[in-house]
């Protein structure tokens, strides 16, 4: 690794074109073996075409709702006078720590016989819902458990326009709603499109949340059929990649060329005053918490809490669970650096059209929702001699986590080499003459912080991961998220929610460690 | 271009401001009691130190800031008093910010038009825009993006985007504070013709003594939030109302005098001063280029000597041990030490009652 930051670029770009062969690979993989079941189209079409449907329908319903959702609280945490808005600013984006599927997990087991959810809404006097199925709750929970990848990227915009423009267009007679839809929304477009994207790539490729409340997507197609018919899972996998491409592929569009100014504002923005509206917005920022979330968080407290007390629970039980979370999830990290990093110096540094497109390759491994991942990685080591011995090994698990979650660190680790300026970089050549300790000595000690970043979101993002765990972790590897699903499906709910308690206590703060915490000092 | 203010000359008040008092929480106001008033189709320069108050009183006049008391007056309605608050967007003034603030997004034909009205006819919209961009002299640059323009050309384009809807009253916050001296210069006069050629009522902020100098009918000075005086150029450098005022609005020495019968009379001998002027102990203001170097003048020794190309600079310190800075045509060459005799050769000077000596 150490080599390919400071050798010449000839060398480097022969890592970086097999950084893209491995991030392509099973997007590649996928198509291919769908050119392959061309033949059988006809016959899967009828099949597929309902949990297709679903599919889409959930990432257009719950990608709409998030950037309205998000859209409209960011504002109200960043522009407005809404009372306590510091304190909803942090509240708000506490629902990104708990994965979908631990969240629907939560809310399922809070409304079944002596959930804590269920007892609220009878002391209300209300008739508790039977069946908690199909669209409309997996839209609700979705929505309420993702607008928070809208609303940071937007707060962040919001909190960065010049107020001067807002004054200049009020002076020039252009009313509140005037401003918001000719000055400020263009402004933030690029954001809300950006969250948007993740989110309806993330509905793609969602599983657990769907499975649990029974609505029928392409990735329980996937799931069930991924051993015993191999051509319905490929055809359905096929589906989902080309759903992503079309997303991505729309998304850009809308997101058009973004013109900003972004010189610091010379003062800060007076808030907006609310006025007789402030009811309304206090009554949707308490709503949204309490779906997104006081009733999963509450439901699992009161589950965990008789576990314990009944002595059903013994925590003993999670300690497995938790190293091998941290185990894979510090290798995957460490890697994931490794890989990204020459793509990410060949960028920054050289301004690389082959980096460029290494790099894009990297972004693409995103889109491929995580099942697809894993499944085109199990077939094709197991239909490769040699290779086969590594189906349900840790290196494969970690190959499908690099490749899904490279992503999550490139813009972090471009942004740690950004931090080595070139006349560093000069200086530091003239002053030393061995270049593995231009590296070691100057080189990587600036660019720390950047490279941990990155890792730590990948560790992150792999803690909260379920379907390709699921799928290629070796047998009777427990990480805590398998933990979580493995032990609701049993019926352990008190297990169940005491794990995904500790998954939330980790979330949360790896995610302070590293979102959060960072945000203001990245900004000054 | 459309007559918006009407005659330089009728002497009406276009802004009015009384008693105007900016309060922030519980902090002492930044800006107290202040009551100024622009003549219909003059400039008035705000002129004052970073932090004196003069943005703020800017942005009360535009309604970007609620005074916490007093009243403002554009024209004959009352825009901002105790019971009265007319909204930014209802007051018809024009503004150009320090950082331009022009519409990234947009091009610099559509920033120009942002203020005229779209229910109205587009080609008249058109045509309004065209003449500003003539006037500011960038039609070429109608359809490029702002980011794609000099800092210079941002400014110009901001002026164009304020002066399109016709302003009642145009106001400048240090509009060129962010562009290098070169430019600045040109710039300001290029500004100074357009505001005169469109006539329009103009407030401008700076603290920059000779922009304020080249840009103000009018100067009025700020210092803590309060107005010190309001003058024209020549009155405040040549009447400043105090000590303050005159070193802020240029090079000066103050000497210890004794007045009687308009002349004081000090180290550097007998100094005429203004009819005006407190009689007693006195502290005299001597500007640098009302000193000449001549051999009935009172003696001194030369400290320092600063070539400027155009003029020379010279620090004197007099038997008496004050020390005066002195300015000198470019030829005189006066090494450290050597011994020089000084003589006021200026107007009737400035003088105020003695203050306590530091």
């Amino acid at each position: 690794m150490v080599a390919l930051v400071g050798q010449p670029v000839v060398a480097r770009r022969v890592v970086v074109i097999g950084v893209a062969g491995l991030f392509l690979a099973p997007g590649l993989f996928v198509a291919w073996r769908a050119v392959r079941l061309g033949a059988s189209l006809s016959d899967l079409a009828g099949e597929l075409a309902g949990p297709a449907w679903r599919s889409a329908q959930l990432a257009l319903l719950v990608g709409t709702s998030t950037a309205v959702l998000g859209t409209a609280l960011a504002w109200l945490v960043t522009c407005t006078d809404l009372p306590g808005r510091r304190w909803w600013r942090i509240v708000l984006v506490l629902p990104i720590v708990l994965p979908s599927f631990a969240g629907t997990t939560a809310v399922l087991a809070g409304f079944t016989r002596g959930g804590l959810l269920r007892a609220l809404w009878t002391v209300v006097g209300a008739e508790p819902p039977q069946r908690i199925r199909g669209l409309f709750p997996a839209w609700l929970l979705l929505t309420a458990f993702s607008y928070p990848f809208v609303m940071m990227p937007v707060s962040a915009r919001l909190g960065a326009l010049r107020s001067s423009l807002d004054e200049s267009a009020r002076l020039l007679g252009a009313s509140q709603r005037e401003i918001f839809v000719r000055i400020t929304l263009p402004q933030i477009r690029a954001a809300i499109v950006g969250g948007t994207l993740i989110v309806a790539l993330y509905m793609l490729s969602e599983f657990g949340a769907v499975q649990l409340l029974g609505f029928d997507t392409l990735t329980r197609v996937i799931y069930a059929t991924r051993q015993v018919d191999r051509a319905t899972s490929f055809m359905a996998a096929t589906f989902l990649f080309v759903a992503s491409l079309v997303f991505v592929v729309l998304m850009r569009a809308a997101r058009g060329v973004e013109i900003t100014d972004d010189r610091a504002a010379l003062r800060p923005a007076a808030p907006v005053a609310l006025g007789r509206s402030r009811p309304f917005a206090l009554g949707l920022c308490t709503s949204v918490v309490l779906v997104g979330l006081i009733a999963p968080v509450s439901s699992l407290v009161g589950w965990a809490w008789r576990g314990i007390r009944d002595g059903r629970v013994t925590l003993t039980d999670l300690v497995a669970p938790v190293l091998n979370t941290a185990q894979v999830a510090v290798i995957a990290a460490i890697v994931t650096i490794v890989v990204v990093l020459p793509v990410a110096v060949g960028v920054v540094r050289d301004r690389d059209p082959l980096a460029r497109f290494g790099a894009v390759s990297i972004v693409s491994g995103f889109a491929l929702p995580a099942i697809v991942i894993a499944l085109a990685i199990a077939v094709l080591t197991l239909n490769t001699p040699m290779l086969d011995r590594f189906y349900q090994t840790l290196p494969l698990l970690i190959l499908a986590y690099v490749v899904h979650f490279g992503s999550q660190a490139l813009g972090s680790v471009e942004q740690g080499v950004r931090s080595v300026s070139r006349p560093i970089l000069d200086t530091t050549r003239l002053l030393e003459t061995s270049w593995w300790r231009r590296v070691a000595r100057v080189e990587l000690p600036l660019m720390r912080s950047g490279l941990v970043a990155g890792g730590g979101l990948v560790m992150l993002a792999v803690v909260k991961e379920l379907p390709a765990t699921l799928l290629l972790a070796p047998i009777g590897f427990r990480t805590l998220s398998v933990e979580v699903w493995a032990s609701f499906e049993e019926g352990f709910l008190a297990d169940a929610a005491v794990a995904s308690l500790v998954l939330l206590v980790v979330s949360a703060s790896m995610s302070w460690f590293l979102v959060l915490r960072e945000r203001p000092t990245a900004r000054d | 271009m459309t007559d918006t203010s009407g005659d330089r000359s009728s002497g009406a008040i276009a802004i009015d401001a009384r008693s105007l008092t900016v309060t922030y929480g519980a902090a002492p106001p930044v800006v107290r009691e202040v009551t100024l008033g622009v003549a219909a189709g003059t400039t008035m320069v705000l002129l004052g130190p970073s932090g004196c108050g003069k943005t703020t009183l800017l942005r009360s006049i535009a309604g970007l800031e609620r005074p916490t008391g007093g009243s403002v007056r554009l024209g004959d309605r009352t825009v901002s008093s105790t019971d009265t608050w007319v909204p930014p967007e209802q007051r018809r003034v024009g503004m150009v910010f320090q950082d331009a603030a022009l519409f990234p997004h947009l091009t610099v034909a559509q920033n120009v038009a942002f203020g005229l009205r779209r229910s109205g006819d587009r080609s008249r919209r058109d045509a309004r825009v065209v003449e500003l961009l003539e006037l500011i002299g960038l039609q070429q640059f109608a359809e490029r993006f702002p980011g794609t323009l000099s800092g210079g050309q941002q400014q110009r384009v901001a002026l164009a985007r304020s002066l399109a809807p016709s302003p009642a009253v145009l106001l400048l916050d240090e509009p060129f504070s962010a562009l290098d001296a070169a430019l600045r210069t040109q710039l300001r006069t290029d500004v100074r013709r357009i505001v005169r050629d469109v006539g329009v009522t103009t407030v401008f902020v700076t603290h920059d003594q000779d922009e304020a100098f080249v840009m103000g009918d009018t100067i009025g000075v700020m210092h803590q939030g309060r107005l010190r005086q309001v003058g024209t150029p020549r009155e405040l450098y040549e009447r400043p109302v105090d000590r303050w005022v005159a070193e802020f609005v240029g090079e000066a020495n103050v000497i210890d005098g004794l007045a009687a019968d308009g002349t004081a009379t000090t180290a550097l001998g007998r100094v005429p001063i203004a009819a005006a002027a407190p009689s007693g102990p006195v502290d005299v203001l001597v500007r640098p280029e009302h000193l000449q170097l001549s051999a009935d003048g009172a003696p001194g020794v030369v400290e320092e000597s600063d070539f400027f190309g155009h003029d020379v600079r010279v620090v004197v310190r007099l038997g008496s041990g004050e020390r005066l800075a002195v300015r000198l045509p470019a030829h005189a060459s006066l090494p450290s030490g050597a011994p020089v005799a000084v003589t006021y050769v200026g107007p009737a000077a400035a003088a105020w009652t003695a203050q306590e000596r530091r």
